[in-house]
């Protein structure tokens, strides 16, 4: 039995070895994305009514992008949706403008479009426009408890 | 003179005997691993036949709910899925797989009570049109038996060390096979009809495999890379190394979206305190699945591709398609909150070794070149299949009434020589290893010390 004993050891070691992972930076090691990003700048307050400017900083690998092919707001009103507004934006020598117009109260959604250098992004947030019913607020809460719903399963 | 030609006559003597050990030794590794292994051989072959038809065979089960009347109007994708919320309340949306021309169902998939169920619908009227328990599915059940026995964890070891022994025994076959006597092609080639039945059964057992042995050969190292244990570390390695496939389609992580929490913090969102809110109240959404299907077609995804998406707040929506060409295959992680694109990995950026696990999977499963490739591979299944019987049936035919048959391990250093390559063959294959430590340590503690045993066993 002993002249086993080295093939035995080195069979364990294998299977203790074998039961290694994936290092966490091996994607380094094959194609690298090159994600846009973009930092969307609303105002501090919407008032109904009102006419505002939204802007945009759009950047790739930590760089300004300034040849966006396409940057738009698509502005819609949360009951609505059918019925959107589109802003074209333009460069203004550091970041993307336009203006939009809200009209009136309630819970807005704001869809930043941008196709840039073979990209295409569009993060959307949701806004408070004026007062909001307390069905508005409500309903803006469903999703917090949706992400803890979700949390419980893990 | 005379002397010269004694002493080359007793080398001669010599390395027949050891040629003769030798070719025991061998044959009795071949016999033990036949013995023990051939059910499962014959399992995965016939399971494996069935599964190479899989496109096929699920187009006629499902023929109803795959196939819609074509119509120029369609509903957005995520109406589609609005509809199988509004029918399952309770169900988590997993996944959505868009129809891939104007008379295909798409599918939604979707978790209710710890079973996945596919949901088809009409993309033209956003009907659901049928319901499959994925469990339940015929060729879903068949993989599973293919794969690991219906046994989990337990039974995919147990295919792994068969597929494994499986090259044991094609190389110790092969050596077995292999013509002693020059410009021999009966018995070797073709088999030998008029030489008695004996010979006419160790020839359709020989010859057939000899034929088959490269096709079965490639079955098996095509499939090991899929494989819990041995697959699963050889992955590993690969992927750590550049050389395999990049992170998250076969192991590793999928990268993760940034969840911008920033401006949320600034809403009083808790219920006791309903009060119009100071500031603009601005959350970032998930990206809607109308804006994801709109994606994979500018990042021209093959037809047939899946959307998973995301089931917390950090994950990403996953395109990916594995389609029939390995050429075809793609997958992509967008950012659940913007869209971005934070990996795209196509078959031109698996590594090398990446590139042939992935040709070896379309080409084991039959897809590479259609109907052709299915052909091949279930000529090679129904051989394997011969094989294994005609092999079960060779030592049946020949076995004493007292033992097992097994020929008995031969005097001198040929025994060594063959345990010394299984053993090396044993370390690539940990559990081809740890299967012959087990093996040993049963000889060494119980057939050794029981005298009927060792005897049946010709130990």
């Amino acid at each position: 039995m002993n002249k086993w004993k080295i093939p035995g050891l080195v069979i364990l070691s294998t299977l203790v070895l074998s039961a290694c992972s994936v290092n966490s930076n091996a994607d380094q090691l094959y194609k690298q994305p090159k994600p846009l990003s973009a930092h969307v700048m609303l105002p501090e307050n919407i008032e109904p009514q009102s006419t505002q400017v939204l802007k945009v900083h759009v950047m790739q690998e930590n760089k300004t992008v300034d040849d966006a092919k396409i940057v738009q707001f698509n502005v819609w009103k949360k009951d609505a949706p059918g019925k959107v507004e589109t802003a074209k934006a333009h460069y203004d020598g550091s970041m993307y403008k336009a203006k939009a117009s809200f009209k009136e109260d309630g819970i807005y959604y704001i869809k930043t479009e941008i196709n840039a250098r073979g990209e295409h992004i569009l993060p959307t947030q949701q806004v408070a426009v004026g007062k909001l019913s307390k069905e508005e607020l409500h309903s803006l809460q469903p999703a917090e408890n949706e992400t803890h719903h979700h949390h419980s399963h893990h | 003179m005379q002397e010269k030609r004694e002493e080359s006559a007793s080398t001669t003597k010599k390395s027949t005997a050891r040629s003769q050990g030798l070719y025991k030794a061998i044959w009795r590794w071949h016999f033990y691993a036949g013995l023990m292994f051939t059910p499962f051989l014959l399992i995965l072959a016939v399971t494996g036949g069935m599964y190479l038809f899989k496109p096929q065979i699920e187009e006629k089960l499902y023929h109803d709910f795959y196939h819609v009347q074509a119509q120029s109007q369609s509903v957005s994708p995520s109406t589609q899925v609005q509809a199988v919320k509004e029918k399952y309340p309770d169900a988590d949306v997993l996944t959505y797989k868009p129809s891939e021309r104007s008379t295909r169902s798409s599918e939604v998939g979707i978790s209710l009570k710890d079973h996945t169920y596919t949901m088809f619908v009409n993309p033209h009227n956003g009907h659901i049109i049928g319901k499959v328990d994925d469990s339940s599915r015929l060729m879903n059940q068949i993989e599973e038996f293919h794969g690991e026995l219906m046994a989990g964890t337990a039974g995919d070891r147990i295919v792994e060390l068969a597929a494994c022994w499986a090259i044991v025994l094609i190389a110790t076959g092969a050596f077995l096979w292999w013509p002693r006597k020059k410009d021999k092609i009966k018995g070797v080639l073709i088999p030998r009809f008029s030489k008695g039945k004996n010979v006419l059964i160790r020839d359709l057992h020989a010859v057939p495999a000899f034929w088959i042995s490269a096709g079965m050969l490639f079955l098996v190292l095509t499939g090991l890379p899929w494989s819990g244990l041995w697959g699963n570390a050889f992955q590993q390695v690969a992927t750590n190394a550049g050389v395999g496939y990049p992170p998250s389609i076969w192991v590793g992580s999928a990268p993760t979206s940034t969840v911008q929490t920033k401006d949320v913090a600034d809403v009083p969102w808790g219920a006791e305190t309903l009060e119009v809110p100071s500031s603009t109240a601005s959350q970032y959404t998930k990206v809607s699945l109308d804006d994801i299907v709109t994606i994979a077609r500018e990042q021209h995804m093959h037809d047939g591709y899946t959307i998973s998406i995301p089931q917390d707040a950090q994950g990403v929506y996953t395109l990916s398609v594995f389609s029939p060409r390995a050429q075809d295959e793609a997958t992509i992680h967008l950012d659940q909150y913007t869209g971005a694109v934070l990996a795209d990995y196509r078959y031109d950026n698996y590594g090398f070794m990446g590139k042939l696990i992935a040709l070896g999977i379309t080409l084991h499963k039959g897809t590479q070149f259609g109907f052709i490739n299915q052909l091949i591979g279930l000529i090679i299944c129904i051989g394997i299949a011969g094989i294994a019987i005609s092999g079960a049936l060779l030592w049946w035919k020949r076995k004493p009434a007292k033992n097992m048959g097994a020929p008995k391990v031969p005097e001198g250093s040929a025994m060594r020589i063959v345990t010394c390559i299984i053993v090396v063959f044993g370390i690539l294959f940990p559990l081809v290893g740890l299967s012959l430590v087990i093996v040993w340590l049963l000889d060494f503690f119980v057939i050794k010390r029981i005298p009927a045993l060792k005897r049946f066993l010709n130990a």
